[in-house]
């Protein structure tokens, strides 16, 4: 990485004289990297582990759909298929999905993008980052040594009676967790303390107000399974038997706390994609982004509703039904909120000049998967329907649309976005919209027939099947083959790009998002001279005609 | 920022400068006291057998004297709003996770609460009275 | 954030800052943030509590006979006492009085000991009387064996051992602290550090407060 930073000029932006080298020059030993303060540096490092932590989930993903080619045993045994799909989910759940985009985009573009030099604890900052090392490194090596074999859910009292290891592992949970914690501090405390002058709380960039509204539940839900995956990897180790039906425990108990997390752990992974998205849509289609504070608000909105619907995981697992009644009812506000924000995607592209550049390809992708898994989802919120598809493949299906199909999607839009802000170089258009391709229609034939196959009834998780969905499985196996092309080749020019890219304008797109106001890369402190001053709105492409204005006054 | 809390910082510490910081040591002390008998009101109730009372009743003194400490030790009295709001946010969550749970417990299908407890009409096996101890763990265990 | 530089304010802002009291206040808001998660985190226990209260009332108040009440009592005095000391602590601190930061730390820190001591008592004796937890619970006597017993011992072990480790990382910060009131770090104007700290010892505090009564009494 290094190394190709060195290589690379782009430290004078197209504004001509800067004395200021770029954050990827200034310091060139691996010690610069290591120790490095700069929340652009540590977004950097975190990108190239988390995209390792990808590559690690993306094969025990593959190994599974492999797996079931054929209706018995195909490459492994039961045992360690059990192992392997565990692992898929702990990896891309708490190493992947997770911190993905807060720690890389969050991390990189939050103080950017409200004028400031750092984020308000840069050393906390490190420490998350080790944080994530050490959390991830824990839960790795609990894999390779016994690996749980629980499903990422860690369901007591299983979990606590495996022969498995399961201990380290929830440990490493434990770990990521307050790394998790940290980064999300640290965005709060940012944005209410060191926005640029002229940057009101309703002139904040709408991914500031995406990351802002994960940080807080990052902060306020993760201690809760923090706990829990404390006393579960106690109740795993020592007995103390806390959730353990045979000394009186209530597992459910466990599902409660643990789902208190879980559930808001969703938004964790799509918010700060939300946010990347209305960035997308608004700088590709070169219009002011529709509804701005209805944006914002639904955020807020789905954070705080986010946090009392946990119950609807827990139809069939003795939950009282008065209890399910009411979290169905909540759940469908979730579908209101995330509704209006869709509608002011598709009104922000309605009318606009569109640049159908590679964000805008995954754009398009994200909201038809975003609209058909939020919508799936709604549907598996309705107790009489969920009894019927709970843990079937129709669960995973959904679930995969919303976390691959909308931020996987978003987490790429964004990659492909701020690629030229964080490197100085472009990547090919023509290769960019070949991996676009790819990947929307490889998630479309690797999920699509799973959720025809849950609506047949076949269950998650089980090692063999009957030989009636196996065409099924064999079109998803097929589709996940694709989609492996399709990340493969985006890391192909994407790491071409790193090294012989084109060198990038200071602004590319010709976006008007604070964020490309500096150089590109920016350098170390963000910005030369004092901090700038915003006058303008975030998204502000056409000024209104007047008499628009007053009609709306 | 805020500019009021802005403003009422820059003046906290104009102040700080010319050396005028006003000491609260009365005020720590009466809590003090107050918190001293607070202890001292819950541990006679705790032991006066008032049945289900005593849990309300030491419940109120608990949250009594820990807003006593929030308030005046850890000045939450006159923190910012944000502050107060998150502190709120904690505590909302906390009835909603107990709230939740326990009208889960009390609502459900009554074999499907825990053998041997108020809410199931079950007996309780013997280790759940924790009669025998060495029970062997690796009855669920899989191989 | 030497000592040196103490006596002259602007020189400890961060370059990223806009101004002290911008960065005091950062450093305030995050410590509650960090407080909102160390609520949320003994929240979780508390809700097992209730769980399990609800599910065997009973047990629960014979469970908690079981318990030392005057241990349990002498330490919550300790508790609330160090609380008073660590918030006289932060209010000589922001007069830059080192001397006596120093001294009210210097009693902290010997109460927080006093209460490592006396649970340290009252494990022992639980140890041998084989109130554990889970499959350790093997009581000698049988009458009072309730359903759910072990489910109370897990409760207060997890809820008393989670919260002793809070004194200790506690006593740690206020171990730091006490050393740099002893080099004189505090001043007029320069105690964010000693607020922070001490906001983490109340909370230590607050935990107790409510473990106290439903652990020890009802
Ligand atoms: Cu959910």
């Amino acid at each position: 990485m290094s190394q190709s930073a060195s290589s690379n000029p782009a430290a004078a932006p197209a504004e001509g004289h800067a004395p200021h080298k770029s954050y990827l020059t200034d310091g060139t030993t691996v010690r610069s990297w290591l120790l490095s303060v700069d929340h652009k540096r540590i977004a950097i490092m975190y990108l190239v582990l988390i995209l390792l932590a990808f590559l690690v989930g993306g094969i025990f993903a593959l190994l599974v759909r492999i797996e079931h080619l054929s209706p018995g045993p195909t490459i492994m045994d039961a045992m360690t298929y059990n192992r392997v799909f565990t692992l898929h989910g702990v990896v891309m759940v708490f190493l992947f999905l997770v911190p993905a985009v807060p720690s890389i985009f969050g991390n990189f573009l939050l103080p950017i993008m409200v004028g400031a030099k750092d984020v308000a604890f840069p050393r906390l900052n490190l420490l998350s980052l080790y944080l994530w090392i050490f959390g991830a490194g824990l839960a790795l090596w609990g894999m390779i040594n016994g690996g749980a074999d629980t499903g990422w859910t860690f369901y007591t009292p299983y979990s606590t009676t495996t022969t498995t290891t399961v201990a380290p592992i929830l440990v490493g949970v434990f770990i990521l967790g307050m790394g998790g914690i940290l980064t999300g501090l640290n965005f709060i405390v940012t944005v209410h303390t060191m926005r640029a002058p002229g940057i009101t709380w309703f002139k904040l960039p709408l991914f500031v107000w995406a990351s802002y509204g994960t940080a807080v539940v990052q902060v306020l839900a993760t201690p809760v399974i923090g706990l829990v995956v404390l006393l579960t990897a106690a109740d795993n180790t020592f007995h103390i038997g806390l959730f353990d039906p045979a000394r009186g425990g209530d597992p459910v108990l466990f599902q409660h706390l643990f789902w208190f997390y879980s559930h808001p752990a969703v938004y964790i992974m799509v918010l700060p994609a939300f946010g990347i998205i209305s960035e997308v849509v608004s700088a590709f289609s070169r219009k002011n982004i529709f509804g701005y504070r209805m944006i914002a608000y639904s955020t807020l909105g789905i954070a705080f509703v986010g946090f009392f619907v946990w119950g609807h995981h827990m139809f069939v697992s003795g939950e009282s039904t008065l209890d399910a009644g009411i979290f169905s009812v909540i759940t469908m506000l979730v579908g209101v909120f995330t509704a209006i924000k869709v509608f002011n995607w598709v009104g922000t592209v309605y009318g606009g000049a569109v640049d159908f550049k590679t964000p805008f390809a995954y754009f398009c992708g994200f909201l038809f998967f975003v609209v058909f898994g939020g919508m799936t989802g709604t549907a598996l919120g309705v107790v009489s329907l969920d009894v019927h598809w709970h843990d079937t493949y129709f669960v995973v299906a959904h679930f995969h649309f919303i976390m691959v199909g909308a931020a996987m999607m978003a987490f790429l839009a964004g990659l492909h976005y701020w690629f030229p802000k964080m490197f100085g170089r472009m990547y090919h258009e023509g290769w960019g919209l070949t991996g676009a391709t790819l990947i929307t229609l490889g998630f479309i034939v690797t999920f699509v027939p799973q959720f025809l196959a849950g609506n047949y009834g076949m269950p998650r998780r089980y090692y063999e099947y009957p030989e009636q969905y196996q065409a099924l499985n064999v079109i998803s196996t097929l589709g996940a083959l694709m989609l492996f092309t399709g990340f493969f080749t985006i890391l192909c020019y994407l790491i071409y790009a790193l090294r012989h890219g084109k060198l990038a304008t200071s602004n590319p797109w010709d976006s008007h998002g604070y964020e490309w106001r500096t150089a590109s890369p920016p350098t170390t402190h963000n910005f030369d001279g004092p901090q700038p001053f915003f006058p303008e709105e975030p998204h502000l492409y056409t000024t209104k005609p007047a008499p628009e204005a007053q009609h709306a006054v | 920022m805020d500019p009021k809390d802005y403003k009422k910082n820059v003046a906290e510490y104009a102040d700080a400068a010319h050396g005028v910081v006003h000491s609260h040591f009365r005020t720590y002390l009466i809590v003090f006291m107050a918190l001293l008998l607070g202890t001292a009101l819950t541990y006679t109730t705790g032991r006066m057998h008032l049945g289900n009372w005593a849990l309300v009743i030491a419940l109120v003194i608990a949250f009594t004297k820990g807003t006593l400490v929030a308030m005046y030790f850890m000045h939450l009295a006159e923190a910012k709003g944000t502050t107060r709001l998150l502190m709120g946010i904690c505590l909302l969550f906390i009835a909603v996770l107990i709230g939740y749970v326990l009208g889960d417990f009390g609502t459900r299908f009554r074999p499907a609460n825990s053998q041997g407890s108020k809410w199931s009409d079950l007996p309780a096996s013997s280790t759940t009275r924790g009669e025998s101890p060495d029970m062997p763990r690796e009855l669920g265990t899989t191989p | 954030m030497q000592s040196e530089t103490a006596a002259h304010p602007p020189s400890r802002l961060a370059g990223h800052f806009a101004s002290l009291p911008v960065q005091d206040n950062a450093a305030r808001l995050g410590m509650w943030l960090f407080l909102s998660t160390e609520v949320l985190l003994f929240a979780g226990l508390f809700v097992c509590y209730a769980s399990y209260r609800f599910l065997y009332p009973e047990t629960w108040a014979a469970g908690s006979r079981l318990l030392s009440l005057p241990l349990g009592t002498i330490n919550t005095v300790v508790l609330i006492g160090s609380s008073f000391t660590v918030a006289l602590a932060v209010d000589f601190a922001k007069q830059g009085k080192n001397r006596l930061v120093f001294f009210m730390l210097l009693l902290t820190l010997a109460a927080a000991a006093t209460f490592l001591v006396i649970k340290g008592f009252e494990y022992s004796h639980k140890f041998h009387a084989g109130e554990l937890p889970g499959v350790h619970f093997h009581m000698k006597e049988t009458e009072g064996l309730l359903p759910g017993m072990p489910l109370f011992f897990s409760v207060y072990f997890a809820a008393t051992g989670l919260h002793a480790l809070h004194v200790i990382i506690g006593a740690g910060v206020l171990t730091w602290m006490a050393l740099k009131a002893w080099r004189n770090h505090f001043s007029v104007g320069n105690y964010v550090a000693m607020e922070n700290a001490g906001l983490y010892w109340h909370l230590v505090d607050l935990v107790w407060i409510f473990l106290y009564p439903l652990l020890y009494l009802i």
